[in-house]
């Protein structure tokens, strides 16, 4: 057995347990061919037909990479050990299963970075994801994310904040800020604003202080903005990488129809890259739409727009050094790369690129909801990401104290690698070298 | 015998497994538009000739794209087994006489030094192939029994061919498992590996629709 496999085998997870405690071959296979039958894009058979076994893929991953060149985290060595089993496998165990779900969930993050180096245009996430979707059926899935899955599905934001908190977390937050800038409201439900701003569940739950410093960039930017006080106000979605699309597709609906009652020109969204990939690529096209019902700008264009329209002006620049992250999901998924340099660029005194860089950034390691596996999970995704640490350790070796990066997850993995590795670096948002630095 | 054997491969054979290829192709194409229509409409849909052009050039042609960058032996040994794979089968001179015989228009033809070089320079970037398969371990691992009797085939192709030119001692033989490697190979295009050959088309063409027309990011 290999280490990659030991590693799998050591993983004790409730919410696998118990849904492998429910294993019915028979049932699994039928799911398999419900999947592969009704729902599958024969891109799947062009993909697999296709693949010429040339390995050039592998250099892409930051887990094949950091776990050594291990071929067993490969993006086609991890096709391999998923997909193919439950494909082509004429038995299918528990362990097959358990196999699966742990290199879908926890050692891919769906970052697409293996596209851009297949010369085939292989979509290794793709494929990685209808492992996810079979997994998701049979009901074997990370406890931790299938809690913030059903979460959604209660709630509709992903971490079940009741309405009413939804609501205190916004007048307190308005309460706040108005020791800063008396005038200031948070406007909630106001139809016909021009803006809808929607966050993430942690937002409110965790990071309270983006929305007060949201408000003050919106009130000192002038513009006609309002939170919606009911639910759709959470952009995020965890459905989307469990499999379960059926929640991902009611999820977005009530974005997009929230924003359609308060009559809102446009979509204004936090500094998120997964939900901007649900609303913007995903859930918007399981709905059957092209591109998303009402404009959706994430919050990197937002703060491009208003800082290049100097609706906002900078009041004196950070003089600290800063790298800047590049998220997969809006840089890879929207190519904001050089708009969230240009940002950094008028907020920020000194800039130091990470190398590689835009497209070809590592990710985070967080992403495609391999944080929100839990626990269980952590150490093989921090460790699983030293590229990371080498590239963070990089940019400080030249002077870099602050990595700013515009996305919920990869402040959670930067985070948790910092940490292990002992990088003596501050994580900050957009928004707070924009609030920090702005005339107020 | 032999002499039946060549010329059932330069006739029959030859028609049959251009037919095969050809059939095999067009089959596998419907079959993909009909369930693309019926399930993937969105392929379709996001499918853009510019973009998906624009990333199949970036990652056809050698150093462009990172990739190429990053594998400069596989970039280089790739360029030349495809530029002689797909070259030499119309403008070796040997070639283009039995084309020419078989009723098609008359192709240029490579100088003989050009051909024997391509060939030779394909030979070898195929066994630098072959000893990735076996000595990388990354590449080992996701090998199968097909991609090595793929591999054996082409080299088969090669070696025979090359050793027919030069009339080495047993060149008819050589010769018959040329026609014989090279007619399995053509009609086996549709139906193994050998499909990216349209494939890619569709795989980096859609890749290249997407990253370009909908996430506004480069590819390549």
């Amino acid at each position: 057995m290999n280490e990659a496999d030991q590693r799998i085998e050591a993983i004790h997870d409730e919410g696998l347990e118990s849904g492998l405690a429910q294993f019915d071959e028979d049932r699994v296979k039928k799911i398999i061919k419900k999947v592969i039958e009704e729902e599958a894009s024969p891109r799947l058979d062009a993909y697999l037909s296709s693949c010429v076994h040339c390995g050039l893929c592998s250099d892409s991953c930051h887990y094949y990479l950091s776990r050594d060149k291990d071929p067993a985290y490969s993006p086609a060595g991890k096709v391999k050990e998923s997909l193919l089993p439950l494909l082509r496998g004429k038995k299918i165990t528990p362990e097959t299963l358990k196999k699966a779900a742990i290199i879908s969930y926890t050692h891919c993050n769906l970052c697409r970075r293996c596209t851009m180096y297949c010369p085939l245009g292989v979509d290794i996430a793709y494929l990685i994801s209808l492992v996810r979707r079979i997994c998701y059926l049979c009901g074997v899935v990370p406890l931790y994310i299938q809690d913030t899955a059903n979460s959604h599905s209660a709630t509709f934001n992903q971490m079940w904040i009741k309405n009413d908190e939804w609501l205190d977390c916004l007048y307190w937050q308005e309460e706040e800020a108005r020791e800063e800038l008396p005038e200031l409201t948070i406007p909630i439900e106001r139809e016909g604003a021009d803006v809808m701003y929607s966050v993430i569940g942690p937002e409110p739950k965790f990071r309270a202080q983006l929305i007060y410093q949201a408000a003050v960039i919106m009130e000192k930017a002038g513009i006609n903005w309002t939170f919606p006080g009911t639910r759709g106000w959470d952009n995020s979605d965890m459905c989307m990488y469990t499999g379960d699309y059926e929640m991902m597709g009611r999820l977005k609906k009530a974005h997009f129809e929230t924003a359609m009652r308060l009559k809102v020109d446009r979509i204004v969204m936090g500094e998120c890259g997964h939900a901007f990939r649900s609303v913007f690529d995903t859930g918007n096209r399981y709905l059957g739409w092209k591109t998303p019902p009402i404009p959706v700008v994430h919050a990197v264009e937002f703060y491009h727009e208003i800082l290049t329209q100097e609706r906002i002006t900078i009041k004196k620049k950070l003089a600290t050094p800063v790298t800047f992250h590049d998220p997969c999901n809006i840089v890879r998924g929207r190519g904001l790369h050089e708009m969230a340099r240009e940002v950094v660029g008028i907020c920020c005194d000194t800039f130091i690129e990470m190398e590689p860089n835009r497209e070809h950034n590592y990710c985070c390691g967080a992403g495609g909801g391999v944080i929100n596996c839990g626990p269980p999970f952590k150490n093989e995704r921090v460790l699983g990401n030293r590229v990371k640490a080498e590239q963070l350790l990089a940019a400080k070796a030249k002077g870099a104290e602050i990595v700013v990066t515009p996305c919920h997850n990869c402040h959670g993995g930067l985070e948790d690698i910092i940490h292990h590795y002992g990088i003596d670096m501050e994580i900050k948002f957009l928004s707070d070298i924009i609030y920090e630095t702005m005339e107020i | 015998m032999s002499h039946t054997l060549y010329a059932f491969m330069t006739g029959i054979g030859f028609q049959l497994a251009l037919m095969i290829c050809f059939c095999g192709t067009v089959l596998k194409l419907l079959l993909f538009f009909k369930r693309v229509a019926r399930k993937d409409r969105a392929f379709l849909t996001f499918f853009s000739f510019k973009y998906a052009g624009r990333s199949l050039l970036c990652h056809l042609v050698p150093f462009i794209s990172r990739t190429s960058r990053i594998h400069p032996e596989m970039t280089t040994a790739t360029a030349i087994f495809h530029g002689a794979v797909l070259s030499l089968p119309l403008f070796y001179s040997a070639h283009g006489v039995l084309l020419a015989d078989s009723g098609l228009p008359r192709l240029p033809r490579f100088p003989e030094p050009l051909s024997d070089i391509l060939a030779l320079a394909a030979l070898g970037a195929l066994l630098f192939f072959l000893g990735r398969r076996l000595f990388l371990r990354t590449v080992r691992y996701i090998s199968t029994p097909g991609d090595h009797l793929l591999l054996f085939s082409l080299i088969a192709l090669f070696a025979s061919g090359l050793w027919a030119r030069f009339q080495m001692p047993g060149f008819p033989e050589a010769t018959l498992i040329h026609l014989m490697a090279g007619n399995l190979l053509i009609a086996s295009i549709p139906f193994t590996r050998l499909s990216h050959i349209f494939y890619v088309l569709l795989t980096r063409g859609y890749a290249g629709s997407e990253f370009g027309g909908v996430r506004m990011a480069k590819d390549w």
